[in-house]
């Protein structure tokens, strides 16, 4: 039925009204909802509790300078760990799983892991002191708070071999008052293992350098935030090995099989809430894990970092998620937005070689460095099990470089990162390259080789075991985010011209104008300006 | 026709010389009297740096978002970050502002990415939770769990939702999940609750140990130390319960949870005076119900009837406060009105829970509320509904034993308020001489 | 109709209803309502520190002291009764606040003592309690000063201490000189920052100098202060945008901004605005003239503006505090040299000329020549004026365009310190273009009003010359100026002479 044409409008208003009215009521409801304190007391239990103990942070592998022999890994967990961290101090989790694989035929399984296990010996009894005195030797009485290891080494079979038991390791870094010479404490955690090699757990100064502000849309959009190393001053624990390269090559054999691929792990025993069960404690579930550096930051986007963290290398080849964040990256396109450089055509197999198989002609022939540090060019591995996946890879067959370049593979230095990870190696540099395309054919824009202008540790490395610098016992002072402004930036309100601001104008107004009209003073004292001026 | 300015020229310009030159210098000194206030901050940002820098790593989680936000207002995933943390701030500090914070953080956040923000997903889950909407926080985070199935606190905060909701298997389902996904501070906590609903009292505790290993803030420290110290004090064991407390002190100061712990160990000590003082301090601080009404029934138990009254008054005025800012907590106004109100109310109280979650809580709110109307019979399939986890609670059994009293079941009543005073005999000032009386009257000759 | 009517009876009564409902929610504490929060503003005087305590108790809190402040137990609380807690209160907390000076402490005592109720949630009350302290200090000297505020310690709350200067600088002040939560009445809703928990503060004190970048100080001219905040709140606005991501749309924003923060810059007083003005009305000046005046202004502020600028923050930078100061002596000693030599010339002058018509009171000391003071008609003035004008006018337009455009302002500064402390220097210079064309705008738009209403103003003057007094103030007018010029002179010598001391 045809609605009379008066009535048509009214219609339409009487349902734009109730929107509105609805729309209205409901802006007002959800106005009314304004949270408000507990109102009673069901259980609020923490939620966002980060566990720092059990978080890599990085990873490194490289043959030793001073023993070319051996290989020497390091994996750090506990990032920004704050020299003056008292009283609760970094120490590592008991009872978790502190792994180092080692995957030497390729198949993305591990076919060693090197296992820390912690206990704590806590003497403290009441007291939140972890000394009571000088600590001048890690068996010192007047340390209350120790921690011991055990070293495990499992086979790709399960088999577990104890390499060390019940090891020191070096306590945190509590302050120069209680420990004068931390140096002297890192020497004594390092521990023969029975089969050669060395093992070392304990603090350390954080190894890695960059100006975190990489992260802060590339170094603030323009190039200005660079320079810093974000990370000066602060430490990190630290677990170093040191192992014959025969133990890690595939059959023992580093000659015909000199390709390794390392990652780290942390494992916590979880609990079981079945009822009826006596033990509640439950099985070892992965909770972080890392390889190459910067994956995790910068190729695995937030919203799958948890699982990511949780998945086995294993699983990479089957991550599509993950495979299509490698051959389509991010990061070229943000540094095309940010700073115009065109980002090289994808797909970007070139980054797929390099982080997820290996430099190898073996895969397609994105990249044109011969085999270099993939397992598809060990002698003894068997193409067919091969599965790419986030790995460290190093040719143990690469010869030591007398003079490093923190540039690495990118300056030629055959030994750097991506071959394996020097402590030296200029990681964000290296990568922003990388990624840019440096291996591919085309020529990479020159701004980038600047890179973040944080070339080195602000600590320099040491030359024996276990490398990384002491750790530190200064606090820092940018803590981050402490920061509001940079400095001299004007934020605040417009100051009032003040009466000397004002007169200082009028005084230059009057002059510049009483020179254009050039006239005399007495002239303008009377208020006349001369009738021409040149 | 010109000016024959050769002549005279110099002369004539000395002035305007003169007034420029002396106008530059003034300029200068004044620009530097600016350069000194260029550098200063904006008021609040003024403020801001006047503290000290965070120690704890929430404070520099909130600072490193809060600064990442002046430089990039944009970013949706700080911005849900922010917002969870000031949840979780608001919960160690108990100061309420952070709430209002949290949401407008959050809502920002979705704002900027309304699809696929699993991250302010969980946090409007955690603040539902907060504000006792647990319905709204299952729905958060059953959203939440579609996007990110590998992220803990998802199941951190649908776990406390179905918990409260009284959906007891799935609560303990998505608290494994929990524990499976990321073992850590979060997950053990609630495991413990979830066994000790259970009635698994030490299994609970050892979850509690291994989350106080896994702690760090001193604000998980004193939880863990608090609910170890409750779980003592909850089995009768003072002395555990009194050094659990003092540890927790030990770790933070300004915990008023541990306050309240160690005035409830005073009360069961009998030391009046030093109970009713650490109340005091507690309820200044945070008042709760819970501990306004605490402060109260102690009171009256020391005999001061009218700083009773006063605290009652307070728990109502409370209460309307909440009311006003649109939250509701029937079943604590159901608890303290069948003990110091209005029976009507209480019931009317724990029906209009009850509709919305049926949970072990709101059974024996709704037991001991028919019970106070002379109701028994009914009240007594609620309290064995109550009772159906297993959970050791000395009040519940206290209540059901009342409860049997009434309806005349000597022996079975005597049982429950036996065990009653056996899990806990200091389970209240109040009510636990009422048990004793009950018992004796009850064991007397009928 | 009926049913119409129903429902638009229901929605009426919805919508009173949810207003009603959200009137209450607005009355909130926005603290939440067991909060006590505190606020300790100090003004430092060389002989005394002051201390402006103010205590807000939400509700809650309110309700638990109940019982302390109604002594009689009546349930209201008298006037007597409130005067009694108060003092009671501000007597506790002067017990609670610790001041030192250089180490020696202050004894703050109460010198008043204030409650009031103001309305909260649910019909329940709130507590602002006031408390004035007050304690004996020698500042006449660098020193300094350290204050704790330690009342209430036992509560959560907001806790603010700001801190002014009478008489005394404060500079590098770790708090703000003025409340950001106007003494509590209104906390602001910022999501990026943490509810306030200063405690303490520990600032350097030099004598003299008020801290004149206060709004607020005596003597501060409120109508200023207004634009002055206005001004504020738009460059604050301003660097936000400069220091966001730079898009497009940023871009142009921040370019439009900076066009009204010049405009704005313009209206007040100063920059020979008026000079402009004037002369263009004198010299018959067209609506050309009053554009070409605009492109010189623009050219040349921004010339100046940059040049200055980096010039000035390297002089600032170098010099050292001490010799500035002995500059603005130099300059004030200038300023009073012109003046006096001017005021010389003036009464010189005054005595020398006689019955010379006096000219048209003329703004400032570079007058504007009347068109018609030698009685010619108006057409014919007219021609003559054209005649010269034509010849003199546009050199001399030229010339207080760049007058007006050479002197940088401070806002235009700020601006290119920004850009450049933020490394977009290029787009800082874009900005300082932006700020001159709408410098340029606003006079331009004074100009060719007063070109208008150059005809009216005319023949008021006309008229005005008739006028007794008129006559004796324009004769007068350049001596004034001349005094004021000296005035200027001396009080910047004396502010000068007494920073250094």
């Amino acid at each position: 039925m045809e609605f009379p044409a008066a009535a048509r409008p009214g219609r339409r208003r009487r349902v734009g009204v109730s929107c509105i009215a609805t729309g209205t009521a409901m802006a007002i409801t959800a106005l009314i909802l304004i949270p408000s304190a507990n109102a009673s007391s069901h259980r609020e239990a923490p939620l966002i509790a980060g566990d720092p103990a059990v978080d890599n942070t990085d990873v490194w592998a490289f043959t030793s300078p001073d023993q070319p022999d051996t290989v020497t890994m390091i994996a750090n967990w506990q990032p920004l760990a704050e020299p003056n961290g008292g009283p609760t101090f970094y120490p590592w989790a008991e009872g978790a799983h502190y792994d180092i694989n080692v995957d030497s035929d390729g198949d993305s399984a591990p076919n060693l892991t090197y296992r820390w296990i912690f206990e704590t010996q806590d003497g403290r009894d009441g007291t939140f002191l972890y000394n009571n005195g000088q600590v001048t030797s890690l068996d010192d009485e007047n340390l209350l708070f120790r921690q011991t290891y055990d070293l495990l080494l499992i086979d790709d079979e399960g088999n577990e071999q104890t390499l060390l038991e019940d090891a020191p390791a070096a306590p945190s870094n509590i302050g120069a008052a209680s420990i004068p010479d931390y140096a002297g404490l890192t020497q004594q955690a390092v521990i023969d293992l029975p089969n050669g090699g060395k093992s070392f757990a304990g603090q350390g100064d954080e190894p890695f350098f960059l100006d975190l502000r990489v992260f802060d849309l590339l170094y603030g959009g323009n190039l200005t935030e660079i320079g810093q190393d974000t990370l000066a001053g602060y430490n990190s624990n630290t677990l170093a090995i040191q192992v014959p390269k025969s133990e890690l090559a595939l059959n023992g054999n580093p000659e015909a099989n000199p390709v390794i691929g390392v990652w780290s792990d942390t494992e916590k025993q979880t609990m079981r809430l079945t009822p009826g069960e006596e033990n509640p404690t439950g099985e070892y579930v992965q909770v972080s894990r890392l390889g190459s550096p910067l994956i995790n930051e910068v190729i695995v986007p937030a919203k799958m970092k948890d699982a990511f963290n949780a998945s086995q290398p294993v699983g990479d080849a089957g991550n599509q998620a993950l495979l299509d964040r490698v051959t389509e990256p991010e990061v070229p396109q943000l540094i095309e937005q940010i700073y115009g450089l065109p980002a090289p055509a994808g797909p970007r197999n070139d980054i797929v070689e390099v982080f997820l198989t290996g430099i190898t002609d073996k895969t397609g022939d994105e990249i044109n460095m011969g085999p270099l540090n993939s397992q598809l060019d060990n002698a003894d591995v068997n193409p067919e099990e091969f599965q790419p996946s986030d790995q460290l890879r190093l040719n143990m067959s690469t010869p030591v470089t007398a003079a490093p370049n923190r540039l690495g593979l990118v300056a030629n230095d055959m030994q750097g990162y991506p071959n394996g990870r020097r402590l030296v190696d200029d990681i964000v540099d290296i990568e922003v390259l990388v990624i840019e395309g440096f291996f591919r054919p085309e020529p990479v824009a020159a701004a980038l080789l600047a890179g973040d202008v944080v070339n080195a540790n602000q600590s320099p490395f040491l030359d024996v075991f276990p490398y990384v610098a002491t750790a530190n016992n200064q606090s820092v002072n940018s803590a981050l985010g402490g920061q509001v402004l940079p400095p001299g930036v004007p934020s605040g309100p417009l100051p009032i011209p003040t009466g000397s601001g004002l007169g200082a104008l009028g005084l230059i107004g009057i002059g510049i104008g009483a020179w254009m009209l050039r006239c005399p003073a007495k002239d303008l004292a009377r208020g006349q300006v001369p009738p021409a001026v040149d | 026709m010109t000016t024959n300015i050769s002549a005279g020229s110099r002369r004539r310009r000395w002035f305007p010389i003169a007034m420029i030159t002396a106008g530059v210098l003034l300029l200068g000194t004044t620009v530097a009297g600016f350069q000194g206030g260029f550098g200063a901050p904006s008021p609040l940002a003024a403020s801001l740096q006047a503290g000290e820098p965070a120690r704890d790593p929430l404070s520099r989680m909130i600072e490193a978002a809060q600064q990442e936000l002046r430089d990039d207002p944009d970013d949706a995933l700080a911005w849900a970050q922010l917002g969870s943390a000031y949840v979780e701030q608001a919960r160690a500090t108990a100061d309420p502002s952070y709430y209002q914070k949290a949401q407008g953080a959050l809502d920002r956040s979705m704002q900027l990415q309304p699809e696929g923000n699993g991250e302010a997903m969980i946090g409007l889950g955690a603040l539902a939770n907060a504000r006792h909407d647990f319905a709204q926080a299952r729905n958060w985070a059953l959203g939440a769990r579609e996007l990110r199935p590998a992220t803990g606190e998802v199941y951190g905060v649908l776990a406390d939702a179905l918990t409260q909701l009284g959906d007891a298997e799935a609560a303990t389902a998505a608290v494994q999940r929990m524990l499976d996904t990321k073992p850590g501070v979060a997950a053990f906590t609630r495991a413990s609750y979830d066994l000790e609903l259970h009635g698994r009292t030490d299994d609970a505790r050892l979850a509690l140990q291994r989350a106080l290993r896994d702690s760090h803030a001193p604000a998980d420290i004193a939880f863990c130390r608090y609910y170890l110290g409750e779980l003592a004090f909850n089995a009768g064991d003072l002395d555990e319960a009194a050094a659990q407390y003092a540890q927790g002190r030990a770790a933070t100061r300004h915990d008023t949870a541990l306050r309240q712990g160690q005035a409830k160990v005073a009360a069961a000590r009998g030391d009046l005076d030093q109970a009713l003082a650490g109340y005091e301090t507690v309820t200044n601080r945070v008042p709760l119900p819970q501990y306004l009404q605490e402060y109260g029934e102690l009171l009256l138990v020391a005999g001061r009837p009218e700083q009773a009254a006063e605290q009652f008054t307070l728990f109502t005025q409370q209460q309307r406060l909440y009311e006003a800012a649109g939250s509701t907590d029937d079943l604590a106004v159901s608890q303290f009105a069948a003990d110091h109100g209005d029976p009507a109310e209480a019931l009317r109280r724990a029906q209009a829970e009850w509709e919305r979650r049926q949970s072990v809580f709101v059974a024996d709110a709704m037991a001991w509320a028919l019970h106070v109307n002379g109701r028994d019979a009914e009240a007594l399939t609620f309290a064995d509904r109550a009772a159906s986890l297993g959970w050791h609670n000395a009040t519940f059994a206290y209540h059901r034993g009342m409860i049997l009293a009434a309806l005349g079941m000597r022996s079975e009543a005597q049982d429950q308020l036996t065990a009653a005073l056996e899990i806990n005999p200091y389970f209240s000032p109040l009510h636990a001489p009422r048990a004793r009386a009950a018992l004796d009257e009850l064991r007397s000759p009928a | 109709m009926n049913r119409a009517l129903r429902r638009l009876a229901v929605l009426a009564g919805v919508i009173v209803a949810l207003a009603l409902a959200s009137a209450a929610t607005a009355a909130a504490h926005p603290l939440g309502n067991f909060t006590v929060n505190h606020y300790a503003g100090l003004t430092i005087h060389p002989d005394r520190v002051e201390v402006l305590a103010v205590v807000d108790s939400a509700e809650i809190p309110t309700l638990q002291q109940h019982s302390q402040v109604d002594t009689d137990g009546d349930g209201l609380v008298s006037g007597p009764e409130g005067q009694r807690y108060a003092s009671a209160q501000c007597d506790q907390l002067s017990a609670a606040v610790r001041g030192t000076v250089d180490g020696e402490p202050l004894r703050f005592a109460v010198r008043s003592a204030e409650v009031s109720y103001p309305p909260g949630e649910a019909d329940l009350a709130t507590t602002r309690l006031t408390c004035q302290l007050s304690a004996p200090a020698q500042l006449d000297e660098p020193a300094t000063l350290s204050f704790r505020n330690d009342s209430g310690d036992d509560r959560i709350g907001w806790r603010e201490i700001a801190a002014v200067g009478q008489g005394v600088g404060l500079p590098e002040a770790p708090v703000p000189a003025r409340s950001i939560s106007d003494e509590l009445r209104n906390y602001p809703d910022d999501l990026l920052a943490e509810p306030l928990d200063i405690r303490d503060v520990t600032l350097r004190t030099v004598p003299g100098g008020a801290s004149s970048l206060s709004p607020t100080a005596p003597g501060g001219i409120p109508e200023i202060a207004g634009i002055d905040r206005l001004l504020g709140w738009g460059t604050d606005r301003f660097t936000d945008l400069a220091g966001a991501r730079l898009t497009p749309l940023v871009g142009a924003l921040a370019v439009l901004l900076s066009l009204v923060l010049g405009a704005s810059h313009a209206a007040l007083p100063g920059h020979g605005k008026t000079l402009i003005a004037a002369y263009l009305a004198g010299r018959r000046g067209t609506t050309r003239d009053a554009l070409l005046v605009g492109t010189t202004v623009t050219v040349t502020h921004t010339a100046g503006v940059l040049v200055v600028g980096l010039l000035l923050s390297a002089f600032a930078t170098l010099i050292g505090e001490q010799v500035l100061s002995w500059l603005g002596v130099l300059s004030g000693t200038l300023v009073a040299v012109i003046g006096a030599t001017l005021l010389r010339t003036a009464i010189l002058a005054r005595r020398g000329s006689s019955a010379a018509s006096s000219p048209v009171p003329a703004p400032a000391l570079v007058g504007v020549a009347p068109g018609h003071s030698h009685g010619h008609g108006h057409s014919h003035g007219h021609g003559h004026a054209a005649v010269s004008s034509d010849r003199a006018g546009r050199p001399a337009l030229l010339g207080m365009g760049v007058a007006a455009g050479l002197v940088p302002s401070p806002s235009a500064l700020l601006v290119l310190f920004a850009a450049i402390g933020l490394g977009r220097t290029w787009f800082g210079v874009l900005l300082v273009l932006g700020y001159g064309l709408g410098m340029a705008a606003t006079l331009t738009a004074v100009g060719l009003l007063l070109v208008r209403l150059r005809d009216r103003a005319e023949l008021r003057l006309a008229r005005a010359r008739g006028n007794r007094f008129l006559t004796r103030l324009a004769a007068t007018a350049p001596t004034l100026t001349a005094t004021l010029v000296l005035i200027v002179g001396i009080g910047l010598i004396a502010r000068s002479l007494s920073g250094t001391l």
